[in-house]
C-alpha cells in the first residue's frame, strides 16, 4: 500500500520530468486514429510486445539446443583433428567485433570496439536501455559510460530505441551529434561509392516516435515524431535565385535545399523565408557549404554557413562586389538564423498554416479519411481553431474565462511559444501581459487554438 | 464512438492520460504512449456504450480505463509489485483528483509549479536540473556536491515534497 506523501513524490517527480526534462506528453492523436482505422477488432501494441517477447523466448531455446549440438559438434573436431595434424599458428587478434544478437557490453562486445555489418543486419543492447539495429554494411564505435551510453557512427544506418528513463544515448558524427529526448529514431551516415571505407559528408536523422535534438557548432534542430532532418558539407552545384543544389563531399547525385516558406499563399503575400534568400543570393556556385535542413515537403534550410569560397578567385570578388561582401553574407546568414528561430517558436499554424485549408473545410470536401490514414504529418500539424466573444468572469495570471452570450464559458491559457521548457519554451509573453490587463466582467473577442487546451493567439478589447 | 469523436477525444485528453499513466508507475515513455493508446482504443471498441458527453467524467472514464490496463500490463511484466494491486492505484487516483486536478484540469498545478520553481536557490534548482534536464545519475551527483548517493536521494525527495508544499500554498491562496 502507499501513502500519500509517496503518491505525491511521484506526482512531482512526473510533472518535474515534463517542465525540467522536456518529457511533454506527445501527440497521439495520429497513432491511435490510425490504429483505430486500420485495425477493428485490434492487436493492441502491448499484446504485440508480449507475443514478440514470446516468441522471442521460443527462438532463443532453439538457438541454446543449435548451438549446444554446434559446439560439441565441433569440441569433437578439435579433439579429432589435435590427435591428428601439429598445431596451427595463431592468427592476431582482430580489433573488429562482428556484433551478436542481443549483446551487452558485459558479454561479447567492450567499449572502444568497432562493429560492421556487410550483407545482414545486425541488434544488439547497450547498457540494458538502448536497443540498436545496424543496417548492412554500417560501422560504428562503441563509446560513452554506463547510463550515458553513446556510438560513434562512422558510416551507414543506425535504428535506435531508446529508454531514456534509464539513462541518456547519444549518436556522434562528423557531422553532428544526435541526443535522445524521445524513444525511436535512426541515423544515417551514407558510405561513399568511392570506397567501402569512406563515408559521404552528410547525415540524415528520422524520428519514428519521440523526440531528439541535433546538435552541432550551428546550434541545435530539434526534430519531433515523423520528422526528418540533417546536415550536409558539400559543394554548391548550381543555384537559382530561390534554391541551392548542393553536392555532397563524397556523394554523387546533388540535392536541392530551399528557404522556408513563409506567410501562407502567394497571393497574401506568402514567399520564402526572405533573409534566407538574401543569403543565398551572396553564395557563389562551387562555395564549399555546410547546410542543416528540416525535412517540409522539400529540404528546407535551417542554417547555411559558407565554409570556403569557390576556388576561382576572380567569382568571389564579384559575388563579394555584388552583394556587399563576406562581411554582409555572414551579417545576412546571422539575420537569417535568427528569424528562423523566431519563426520557430510561433506556432505550427501561424508559421505555415495559411498554406493548408481550414480542418472544417477539409472536412466538407470530404478529405478526411485521405488525411486520416495518409500523412501521419499533417494531421499532427492539424489545430482546431476558433473565436469566442463574451465576457471575462475570472482571470488568472496567465489564463481567463469567458462566458459567451449563449451562455457557455470557456477557459484560455496563454499560446505556448519556445519549444520544451527545457529549450526556455514557455507562455506567449504578449498574450500573458494582454491577460493580465483584462478586467472581469469586460467585452472581449479571443481568437483560440486547441491542443490539450484552449490557447489564445490574439485578444481584443474595446480599448483597443 | 465515431472517429470524430475519437478524434476529439484524444485531442483533448491524452496529455493528461499520458501523465496519469507515468505517475501511476509507466516505467518508460514507450510503455506510458502504449497504455495511452490502448486507454482510447478500449474507450473507441466501447461505442456501445455511453460515453460521458461532460469533459471531467470523460477524463475519470478513460482514467478508469487507464488503470485497469496498468494494472493488466504490471501483472504481466511482473514489475511495479506495490502498485500492481487496485486498493493501491484507487488510493492514487484519489491523490491525483485532489492534489493534480483540484477540481480543474490539472493546467493550475502545473502553472503553481512553475512559479514554485522561480522561488528555490541556486543550489536547489541546480540539483533538479542536474537530475531531470540533465539525466545525471545519483552517483554522479553524490560526486558534485560531495555527499552519499542516499543524502543525494533524500535531498531530492526533500525538494520534491517542498515543491507540493509550495504548490498547495499557491492553490489555497487563490
Amino acid at each position: 500500500m502507499i501513502n500519500d506523501e509517496d503518491a505525491q513524490d511521484r506526482l512531482i517527480d512526473v510533472l518535474l520530468r515534463e517542465e525540467l526534462g522536456g518529457e511533454a506528453p506527445p501527440n497521439l492523436a495520429p497513432r491511435i486514429l490510425k490504429a483505430a482505422a486500420e485495425k477493428p477488432r485490434i492487436e493492441t501494441a502491448l499484446g504485440v510486445r508480449v507475443w514478440k517477447a514470446r516468441e522471442r523466448f521460443t527462438r532463443l531455446k532453439i538457438g541454446i539446443a543449435v548451438a549446444a549440438t554446434l559446439a560439441l559438434a565441433v569440441l569433437c573436431g578439435l579433439i579429432i583433428s589435435h590427435k591428428s595434424s601439429p598445431p596451427a599458428a595463431q592468427t592476431p587478434p582482430d580489433n573488429t567485433v562482428q556484433p551478436r544478437t542481443v549483446a551487452t557490453l558485459t558479454g561479447a562486445i567492450q567499449r572502444g570496439a568497432v562493429l560492421t555489418t556487410s550483407t545482414d543486419a545486425r541488434t544488439f543492447e547497450l547498457g540494458g536501455y538502448c536497443q540498436l539495429k545496424m543496417l548492412p554494411r554500417t560501422e560504428l564505435k562503441i563509446q560513452g559510460q554506463e547510463k550515458a551510453e553513446e556510438i560513434r557512427l562512422i558510416r551507414g544506418t543506425v535504428q535506435c530505441e531508446v529508454n531514456k528513463a534509464v539513462g541518456t544515448f547519444v549518436v556522434q558524427s562528423d557531422m553532428g551529434t544526435v541526443s535522445v529526448t524521445g524513444t525511436k529514431f535512426s541515423v544515417r551516415v551514407p558510405e561513399s561509392k568511392g570506397g567501402a571505407q569512406m563515408s559521404v559528408k552528410q547525415m540524415f536523422v528520422r524520428v519514428t516516435v519521440g523526440a531528439v535534438l541535433l546538435s552541432g557548432a550551428w546550434g541545435n534542430l530539434a526534430l519531433a515524431a515523423n520528422d526528418e532532418g540533417g546536415t550536409v558539407v558539400g559543394t554548391v552545384a548550381s543555384k537559382s535565385e530561390t534554391w541551392l543544389s548542393v553536392k555532397a563531399e563524397g556523394g554523387d547525385e546533388p540535392t536541392l535545399y530551399m528557404p522556408y516558406w513563409r506567410g501562407g499563399v502567394p497571393k497574401d503575400g506568402g514567399g520564402f523565408d526572405k533573409d534566407m534568400l538574401g543569403v543565398i543570393k551572396g553564395v557563389a556556385t562551387g562555395s564549399k557549404v555546410k547546410i542543416v535542413w528540416k525535412l517540409e515537403e522539400h529540404p528546407r534550410i535551417v542554417s547555411l554557413e559558407v565554409l570556403s569560397a569557390p576556388e576561382k578567385k576572380v567569382e568571389i570578388a564579384s559575388a563579394e562586389r555584388e552583394h556587399g561582401g563576406a562581411e554582409d553574407v555572414q551579417r545576412k546568414l546571422a539575420e537569417a538564423q535568427r528569424k528562423h528561430k523566431e519563426a520557430q517558436d510561433k506556432p505550427e499554424k501561424m508559421r505555415e498554416g495559411d498554406r493548408e485549408k481550414p480542418r472544417e473545410v477539409e472536412r466538407k470536401e470530404g478529405d478526411r479519411e485521405k488525411m486520416r490514414e495518409g500523412d501521419r504529418k499533417e494531421a499532427h500539424r492539424e489545430e482546431k481553431t476558433g473565436t469566442l466573444v463574451g465576457k471575462v468572469v475570472s482571470r488568472l495570471e496567465n489564463a481567463f474565462e469567458v462566458k459567451a452570450e449563449n451562455g457557455d464559458s470557456e477557459k484560455f491559457v496563454a499560446r505556448w511559444t519556445g519549444g520544451l521548457p527545457a529549450d526556455g519554451g514557455g507562455p506567449d509573453k504578449e498574450i500573458v501581459k494582454q491577460i493580465q490587463k483584462l478586467k472581469v466582467g469586460e467585452w472581449v473577442k479571443v481568437e483560440w487554438t486547441q491542443d490539450e487546451r484552449k490557447r489564445a493567439v490574439r485578444i481584443h478589447t474595446k480599448r483597443d | 464512438m465515431t472517429r470524430d469523436e475519437l478524434d476529439t477525444l484524444v485531442r483533448m485528453h491524452q496529455a493528461e492520460i499520458y501523465r496519469y499513466v507515468r505517475y501511476l508507475g509507466a516505467e518508460s515513455t514507450g510503455v506510458a504512449e502504449d497504455l495511452v493508446q490502448e486507454a482510447f482504443l478500449a474507450a473507441f471498441r466501447s461505442s456501445t456504450l455511453d460515453t460521458p458527453r461532460d469533459e471531467k467524467k470523460q477524463s475519470a472514464w478513460l482514467r478508469g480505463i487507464a488503470r485497469n490496463l496498468f494494472l493488466m500490463h504490471c501483472r504481466r511484466a511482473r514489475t511495479n509489485p506495490v502498485l500492481a494491486n487496485s486498493d493501491a492505484l484507487e488510493h492514487a487516483e484519489q491523490v491525483w483528483t485532489k492534489d493534480f486536478l483540484r477540481e480543474g484540469d490539472g493546467f493550475d498545478t502545473i502553472e503553481a509549479l512553475q512559479k514554485c520553481l522561480g522561488t528555490l536557490g541556486e543550489k536547489q534548482r541546480r540539483m533538479l536540473d542536474l537530475h531531470y534536464a540533465q539525466n545525471k545519475s545519483r552517483e554522479e551527483m553524490a560526486g558534485l556536491f560531495d555527499m552519499s548517493e542516499d543524502g543525494i536521494k533524500s535531498v531530492m525527495r526533500r525538494l520534491r515534497a517542498a515543491l507540493a508544499q509550495c504548490i498547495r500554498r499557491r492553490m489555497e491562496s487563490q
